[in-house]
């Protein structure tokens, strides 16, 4: 696809403006917003293809040569996140599957449980919001933080709840709450749907 | 129950209402042809369908300006796309369900169409997608049992509804991202209807989620809020990775207006209807 058309502007356009609409489309599919989404693979695509488009006009604007693509898009490049693991042992095999999608599979195995410990509530909650059962995934977030508050997995998933269905605006794009807390906040939430990793 | 997904009027330039009032105008004549009178029927969610599902490929529209038999005196353009009759299909199952749940509440003036012609009306419009149908069939049956039950859990009175709408945008059950729109659309739209409804329902002593809901009227509003607020954010971000190729602005009014507007305007506990 012709990269100007990927940016949305016209090939006339003023670096000035390229740049603009890079950034704009950047925040749109920033991994920021798509955290607690089933869609996160999808943004990060979009991403890619942001900064490909982007890095190919400065390539094709500073005349044909190689352009190094490291200035450009790598500030967007979120693939690089430690693997640590958080979380007890016994739910491993839980969170391994929530992973892999098997979400039925993962709440059968959950539902078998006995002792239904903060992690028990939070992993629940992941179910749930990844089903798109809001309510049922603020409750067992909250439940979660109750019964464990000092965890900072727990205490930021259920803020991050609480933010969604607050009275902020979450509609259009971020635009520029876009801040380092939240950043950090967003990206812990997502770590944790896709498993063991974690900013600790 | 439906009508909620609609734009925001005043946001929108007059050519692009021009055109979302003919998207609306073509689905209104297609519905004719099923030979119940589409004043019944049409409804502002399908024509987001209509809309939507049109405008992933360029051109493809139809124009025809003519009179019709709502407005007989004056010339409407109307357009049709390949995704009018699937559209219409929608709105006719629709309104058969609905038609049979009201009867059952006792409002008798849809009875004044003949069943025969409403069955005939069905059975044309399953034909078009044999699995849309079904799973709006099943999904209802499901949400009927649900009501019957008197369910308190939210996420699971407004669980069919989210999959009938996730049925009719993913269609081809290929496409994750119409998916998560469709299904929190659906919950939306539920949720929406639910909430607005409550008091009336009270009245009649019918099922209604949030009549159902510890807490007082505050706590109520919160918990709605939550949940629609959260599923709105949800479809947006959907919307958002799709590929649209024409009437981005009308879209993009609908989905970072219309439904937010709707939002706070059924929250605030205000009814205002709008007509096009």
């Amino acid at each position: 696809m012709n990269p100007y058309d990927v940016l949305g502007v016209s090939p006339s356009a003023s670096d000035e403006e390229i740049k603009k609409a890079y950034r704009a489309l950047a925040k749109k599919y920033h991994p920021d917003r798509y955290t607690d989404s089933v869609l996160k693979e999808q943004a990060s695509e979009k991403i890619k293809e942001i900064n490909a488009a982007y890095t190919e006009i400065q390539r094709i604007r500073s005349g044909g040569g190689s352009y190094s693509s490291s200035s450009a898009g790598s500030g967007y490049d979120y693939s690089s996140y430690s693997n640590a693991y958080s979380g007890s042992p016994k739910y491993a095999h839980i969170r391994s599957r929530i992973n892999s999608g098997d979400v039925e599979g993962a709440d059968v195995l959950l539902e078998q449980m006995t002792d239904r410990d903060a992690e028990w509530h939070y992993l629940k909650g992941i179910i749930y919001l990844r089903k798109g059962w809001m309510d049922g995934a603020r409750s067992e977030f909250s439940s979660a933080y109750q019964m464990d508050p000092t965890n900072m997995e727990f205490t930021r998933a259920y803020r991050t709840m609480d933010q969604m269905g607050g009275f902020r605006n979450f509609y259009g794009s971020t635009a520029d709450g876009c801040n380092l807390d939240n950043l950090c906040l967003g990206l812990c939430l997502m770590d944790l749907c896709c498993g063991n990793r974690g900013c600790r | 129950m439906f009508g909620y997904v609609t734009v925001n009027r005043p946001e929108l330039k007059v050519r692009d209402l021009e055109k979302y009032r003919a998207y609306y105008c073509g689905l209104c004549r297609e519905l004719g042809k099923y030979g119940i009178s589409p004043r019944l029927l049409l409804n502002y969610d399908c024509n987001f369908v209509h809309l939507l599902l049109s405008s992933f490929s360029e051109g493809e529209e139809t124009e025809t300006r003519s009179p019709c038999v709502i407005h007989p005196f004056t010339r409407q353009t109307s357009v049709s796309t390949p995704w009018t009759s699937y559209a219409a299909a929608v709105n006719v199952l629709l309104g058969y369900e609905s038609i049979k749940d009201k009867k059952e509440d006792g409002e008798m003036f849809l009875a004044e169409v003949p069943l025969l012609v409403w069955k005939k009306a069905y059975e044309k419009a399953s034909s078009v997608n044999i699995w849309v149908t079904g799973v709006l069939r099943d999904e209802l049956d499901r949400q009927r049992r649900l009501e019957k039950e008197e369910t308190k859990d939210i996420d699971l009175a407004a669980d069919p509804s989210g999959k009938i709408v996730r049925a009719v945008l993913d269609y081809q059950g290929q496409s994750q991202v119409l998916s998560e729109l469709g299904y929190h659309l659906g919950r939306w739209i539920y949720l929406a209807d639910a909430y607005e409804d409550r008091e009336k329902d009270r009245k009649k002593g019918s099922y209604n989620i949030f009549n159902l809901l510890e807490g007082n009227e505050e706590d109520i509003r919160e918990r709605a809020s939550f949940n629609m607020k959260s599923s709105l954010r949800k479809l947006t971000l959907a919307y958002d990775l799709l590929n649209i190729k024409k009437n981005r602005e009308i879209l993009d009014n609908i989905i970072y207006e219309g439904l937010p507007g709707k939002t706070e305007q059924i929250l605030k506990g205000k009814k205002k209807n709008e007509s096009i």
